[in-house]
């Protein structure tokens, strides 16, 4: 199954398919990293109580931001990867480090 | 004085403001450009991408004014009125302890413990222990936006506080033990010179003034976690939910709202392109990088002040990282870990002589609801003097002590529940040895038939052995701690018979309650 978000040309964004379901995980390069918040077209992704290496959602039409909050167990020495996964292809789409815990991207749906 | 301490602080905190490139997540950009990487993202893309390094651009925006609003009366007057806290028991020779083996980990702020009892002492106390941290007072200053928290080379250039300081400090831990049972020892004495025995006699009623039963200071020898083991990464996935949800809310709302601020402001998508096209100019060129985007961000804050709110988004979303990291360093801290701990105590038990005890603490985690600590120490009279007519030497007596706790999970109406059992040796090489004196009885302790002028009684040296069984039982959703204890004794420290006693303690951690404090 092919990934559903392009990357947009000279810019951090990213566009695909509206109503298309996306999944997002982490992978860990030193320590442990995992999703605490993640927020999207106005609905939480992670439910309280927990803290997720993998996050879903509809790509909903517009222009829209996902916002997310990890964290690490090496504090702001860690580091780690979000990636696209759709088996059996996966795209990179951003690197996390401990320092920078707050990410942003906007998905323009089509 | 306060005024002292806060001077000291800032004074002890790193200085000036600069160098933009210090930010770790633009160094590391900025290092990818010098190094020609363009994959798997484009670091000029990310430069400019408040998405991605919107920390670093946070600062910049922040510290554009910095200068000006980090006054010192600004910060004399915030460190008034902040006031962090936290807490934990007596050590084990402290009368009112409810516990026989001393813990590893310290307190991380300021702790207090009130306990009622005694294990291998006759003379019963209500001991109400105060336990701080040396990291407290910075973390603090953190958690109420004093000073910001710093992450690598950002304390070269700024007023932070980071990591590797509040972790060295966290390893220090001190307490003081008030023996709240002293205020009922009140003198009577005549207020003037008797007259006949048979009259009646006015007297003066002094309390005692000595309140303080014990002191201490305890030092991380040796502090290790395994964060990469899964039964570490299980546990702490487990607690970041209720260590970090409202950093973590906090930081969210925060910093997305100065993304949103940023990106939506009127000019920025042309700022983008003009200032992506003059940092690819650079080339490799670490110094013209560094200046295109020190331009791009000077342009990018002259584009932003329009937004009257924008400085103060930068400092709330700063604010909220500095939370969010502290939050994240007392959650990793927070965890099991194999702890060797010395801890130096000196104890000023009523009606008898000051000793000081030198322990050895190791505390280690067997599985994720299991620990063995062990203790092993040593105590001496301070003044062997004073002592010495009852036959005691400086070194008075040694102890070695073994604990396993093993947590039982969540009870419907007790909460979290944690079942101890500990053993506990005491070789008797001096006598425990008490100073008679009318006008300050021990409390609890009669002596009768003395001969007249009697100032110093002792008991027989033995050795001491005893068991012990703890529940400490935690309310569901509260800051409370109540361990209660039952112990078994083949004698004390002065009756040569064995004993049954029981203990119960109340602690209360203040460090949940100031945490939900903005």
């Amino acid at each position: 199954m092919p990934c559903k978000l392009t990357p947009i040309k000279d810019s951090p964004d990213f566009e695909g398919p509206a109503a298309q379901q996306v999944t997002l995980v982490t992978n860990d390069h030193i320590g442990s990293v995992l999703i605490a918040k993640a927020e999207y077209a106005g609905a939480q992704l992670v439910p309280d109580g927990q803290a997720l290496a993998q996050v879903s959602f509809a790509i909903a039409q517009g222009q829209n931001t996902l916002k997310l909050v990890f964290v690490f167990t090496a504090s702001t020495h860690g580091v780690g990867e979000l990636r696209e996964d759709a088996p059996p292809d996966s795209q990179f789409l951003r690197s996390l480090n401990g320092d920078e815990p707050f990410q942003a991207i906007r998905i323009i749906g089509k | 004085m306060r005024n002292l301490i806060a001077l000291l602080l800032v004074l002890s905190a790193s200085p000036a403001y600069a160098q933009i490139e210090n930010c770790p997540s633009f160094q590391r950009q900025i290092d990818a450009l010098v190094a020609g990487q363009t994959s798997p993202s484009d670091p000029a893309v990310i430069l400019l991408d408040p998405g991605q390094v919107g920390r670093c651009f946070a600062i910049y925006v922040a510290g554009a004014d910095r200068v000006n609003r980090l006054s010192f009366s600004d910060f004399v007057k915030k460190f008034e009125s902040s006031r962090p806290d936290k807490q934990s028991g007596a050590g084990t020779s402290a009368a009112g302890t409810t516990s026989v083996v001393s813990q590893g980990p310290a307190a991380k702020v300021l702790s207090v413990a009130a306990e009622y009892g005694a294990v291998t002492q006759d003379v019963h106390g209500q001991v109400i222990t105060l336990r701080g941290n040396l990291s407290g007072l910075p973390a603090a200053l953190v958690k109420h936006d004093i000073f910001p928290y710093c992450v690598g080379a950002e304390q070269t250039n700024s007023y932070c506080i980071d990591r590797s300081m509040l972790s060295l400090l966290r390893r220090v831990s001190f307490s003081v033990s008030f023996d709240a049972s002293r205020d009922n020892q009140v003198t009577a004495t005549p207020a003037a010179s008797a007259s006949s025995s048979t009259t009646a006699q006015p007297v003066t009623f002094t309390a005692s003034k000595n309140e303080i039963s014990a002191v201490s200071a305890r030092v991380e020898l040796w502090n290790r976690r395994d964060t990469t083991s899964k039964d570490f990464v299980d546990t702490w996935k487990k607690n970041i939910p209720a260590a970090m949800d409202q950093t973590g809310k906090d930081l969210l709302a925060t910093a997305g709202a100065f993304y949103d601020d940023v990106t939506n402001a009127p000019g920025y998508p042309a700022w983008r392109t003009k200032h992506l096209a003059l940092i690819r100019a650079a080339g490799r060129d670490r110094a013209q990088i560094v200046a295109a985007l020190n331009n791009a961000l000077s342009d990018f804050v002259a584009l932003a002040q329009t937004d009257p709110k924008f400085h103060a988004q930068a400092d709330a979303a700063l604010a909220s990282y500095s939370k969010f990291f502290q939050a994240q360093d007392e959650l990793l801290d927070s965890l099991d870990t194999n702890v060797v701990a010395f801890e130096y105590a000196n104890n000023r038990p009523a009606g008898q002589p000051s000793t000081t005890t030198l322990r050895l603490i190791a505390d280690l985690p067997l599985l994720p609801q299991t620990k063995l600590v062990a203790n092993g120490a040593v105590t001496l009279y301070d003044d062997p003097t004073a002592v010495a007519a009852a036959g005691a030497t400086r070194y008075r007596d040694a102890q070695a002590a073994l604990e396993l706790d093993q947590a039982l999970g969540k009870f419907s109406i007790t909460g979290p529940v944690v079942f101890s059992l500990a053993g506990y040796y005491q070789y008797q090489n001096s006598p425990a040895v008490f100073q008679v004196d009318p006008l300050n009885p021990v409390p609890g302790v009669s002596f009768v038939g003395l001969p007249a002028g009697a100032k110093t009684v002792f008991a027989t040296a033995g050795n001491i052995v005893l068991a012990q069984a703890k529940l400490t039982l935690s309310p569901p959703g509260s800051s409370v701690k109540v361990p209660v204890s039952i112990t078994y004794s083949n004698r004390t420290e002065l009756i040569d018979k064995p004993t049954w006693r029981a203990q119960v303690g109340f602690t209360y951690d203040f460090d949940s309650l100031f945490s939900g404090l903005k």
